[in-house]
């Protein structure tokens, strides 16, 4: 047990720790909303001037469009390679687990420079759009995340012997797999397609390298504003950072509801 | 072997480059519960598992009611098969898990909703039509999986070790609960199992299997007091295993049969030892020695018995019913030769 003084320090440092992880992001939202911000300790006069700026903007909607649509490719192409691997690994060859994990491990080895490089020097000469290569290469560089999630969707029942049970009870294999093993994944794959999603959303140096300003993504969007405009960077990280604080939201809700054991879904009635 | 049911001919099972089952064959007979048994690695799962369709290599014939099903696939065998992990489905209620092969043949409604209350009944889990698998306790989900499996009338139940992961109490009554069903509807049952008082108990006939061969085949008294080689009679029971050359020493010179043979192996059962030499039972061996220690059973004390013979020890049972005896007492046991019994070697 901590002393009455051992936790006052202790939640003291924990406040302090609290202000610095907060204090900017706060900073930037109030920002956001200020008319002018110099040489006040306070803002000036509050104001929605700067989002109605932004929003307007045309350059933010396509940028937010693009952002959507890489996100969104990425997360089905992943899911489309991934879950199949993961669920014939667990079901069919649990020895070869071993090995893909030491694959999955890969992406965080290789920097985004050599990939890009690599990846230019292998596909240029190929007729395939760039903005394909970036999507997959996202998606590989995903992997270790969403292996990690999908590989742990599977630890909570014997998934090869429930397959194996719909068979023998006469079932196909494939709505069999739809029927009994996908119901009690569902929350592994949705957890992985929103990091997936919200990962390829942040995604920075691969989109920068490879594409550049030819495929202008928000994050990229975000850094050439501020470099021009403090205010209307500030209103984008406002809109960025509510998006991931809304789809972490999701994410713990979805956490607690798989950790809990379900009610008496009243299906059977 | 009258009335095979099942017949497996010349089976070989190759799993990932290694051959674990070589040309094995044994049959079943119909309406009978046979237990396949043996140690762990002995193969038998990768057997049922083989009969089921759940293997990918298999070379040879399994019949079953007179049709080869060796090229089936899983879901077109009509069989029935009990995991060990229940493999109850968690998404579902019990109801629906009892009903999916139903809805699987597309019956109607109500065909499915009496066939599963009936069924439901069978395995006295009534009361547990909605519940899910997650609030019922491990002998209740296993019956769920029986019901799962006896609604669709298989030809053939194929249960894999399936009281493995249950307390001792749940499983000796689950382990008669089978049987029961076993007879009530007739259905014929092939139980893997690696646990000996299990096969005794439940089986009409036992096969035991070793290093991906069958060592024996028999009905439980048959297995236990005439193993059919070495392998058989250290596996089963607690038999002493003697040489000839031992049997010898102790002054043991013939079995029922024939004289002792110094190369030959004999064995003789724990609770074939008296303290008292019995009257008119024959030849009678005094053998000599003490006891080294008693292991309490519940039921009754196993001791080792070290006799006068050079390193020999016996296991000796059943030589008295309440107090233990006295360790390192000087002490007599009784043998009486005819039940001596030789076995042959090695499979």
């Amino acid at each position: 047990m901590l002393s009455s003084t051992e936790r006052f320090y202790a939640r003291f440092v924990t406040l302090l720790i609290f202000i610095y992880l907060v204090m900017p992001i706060l900073a930037t939202i109030v920002y956001s909303f200020a008319t002018s911000w110099v040489k006040t300790i306070l803002p000036e006069g509050l104001t929605l001037k700067w989002y109605q700026q932004l929003v307007t903007n045309p350059d933010f909607s396509a940028a937010l469009v693009r952002s959507l649509g890489l996100s969104l490719g990425t997360t089905l192409i992943a899911m489309a390679c991934f879950l199949p691997v993961v669920f014939y690994v667990n079901v069919y060859a649990p020895s070869l687990k071993a090995k893909l994990h030491f694959i999955t491990i890969l992406p965080f080895t290789i920097p985004g420079i050599i990939l890009v490089t690599g990846l230019i020097q292998v596909y240029a000469n190929l007729p395939i759009p760039k903005s394909l290569i970036l999507v997959l290469a996202i998606a590989l560089l995903s992997l270790p995340l969403t292996y990690q999630v999908l590989n742990n969707a599977f630890i909570a029942h014997d998934f090869r012997a429930m397959f194996e049970q719909a068979l023998v009870l006469g079932e196909r294999p494939i709505p069999a797999f739809l029927k009994v093993i996908l119901p009690n994944i569902k929350s592994g794959i949705f957890v992985a397609m929103l990091l997936t999603f919200t990962s390829a959303f942040g995604e920075y140096v691969l989109t920068n390298l490879l594409l550049g300003g030819n495929f202008e993504t928000l994050k990229i969007y975000m850094y050439r504003l501020m470099q021009s405009n403090g205010q209307a960077s500030s209103v984008l990280t406002t809109i960025y950072f509510l998006f991931l604080a809304f789809i972490s939201l999701i994410l713990i809700l979805i956490m607690r509801h798989a950790n809990t054991p379900s009610k008496e879904r009243s299906k059977h009635s | 072997m009258s009335s095979a049911f099942l017949a497996l001919k010349d089976l070989s099972i190759t799993l990932s480059g290694a051959t674990i089952i070589q040309h094995m064959s044994f049959s079943v007979r119909a309406n009978t519960l046979t237990t396949l048994l043996g140690p762990s690695g002995s193969g038998k799962t990768t057997v049922l598992r083989a009969i089921a369709g759940l293997n990918t290599r298999v070379d040879g014939e399994i019949l079953l009611d007179g049709q080869a099903i060796q090229q089936l696939p899983a879901n077109q065998r009509q069989l029935g098969m009990i995991f060990q992990s229940y493999a109850l489905f968690p998404n579902l209620s019990v109801f629906d898990n009892v009903a999916y092969g139903l809805r699987v043949q597309h019956q109607s409604a109500e065909a499915i909703e009496q066939a599963v209350t009936g069924m439901l009944a069978t395995v006295n889990l009534s009361d547990k039509r909605d519940a899910y698998p997650h609030n019922l306790s491990g002998g209740q989900q296993q019956r769920v999986a029986i019901a799962r499996s006896l609604v669709l009338k298989p030809k053939l139940l194929l249960l894999d070790e399936p009281l493995s992961a249950l307390d001792a109490q749940t499983r000796v009554d689950l382990r008669d609960q089978i049987r029961d069903y076993q007879q009530k509807l007739g259905i014929t049952m092939l139980f893997v199992t690696h646990d000996q008082a299990e096969a005794m108990a439940i089986s009409d006939d036992i096969i035991v299997m070793n290093a991906g061969h069958v060592q024996q085949q028999g009905a439980p008294m048959a297995i236990y007091t005439q193993p059919a080689n070495v392998f058989m009679a250290q596996f089963i029971g607690h038999h002493n295993l003697l040489t000839g050359d031992q049997l010898l020493a102790l002054g043991c010179h013939h079995t029922r049969t024939q004289a002792v043979r110094a190369a030959h192996h004999y064995i003789v059962r724990p609770e074939l030892f008296f303290r008292e030499e019995p009257q008119n039972a024959g030849p009678v061996v005094a053998i000599a020695g003490h006891l080294i220690s008693a292991t309490m059973l519940g039921d009754r004390i196993r001791y080792r018995f070290a006799t006068a013979v050079d390193q020999l020890t016996l296991t000796v049972e059943r030589l008295n019913h309440t107090t233990p005896l006295a360790l390192n007492q000087p002490l007599t046991l009784y043998l009486r030769e005819h039940d001596v019994q030789e076995v042959g070697p090695h499979a």
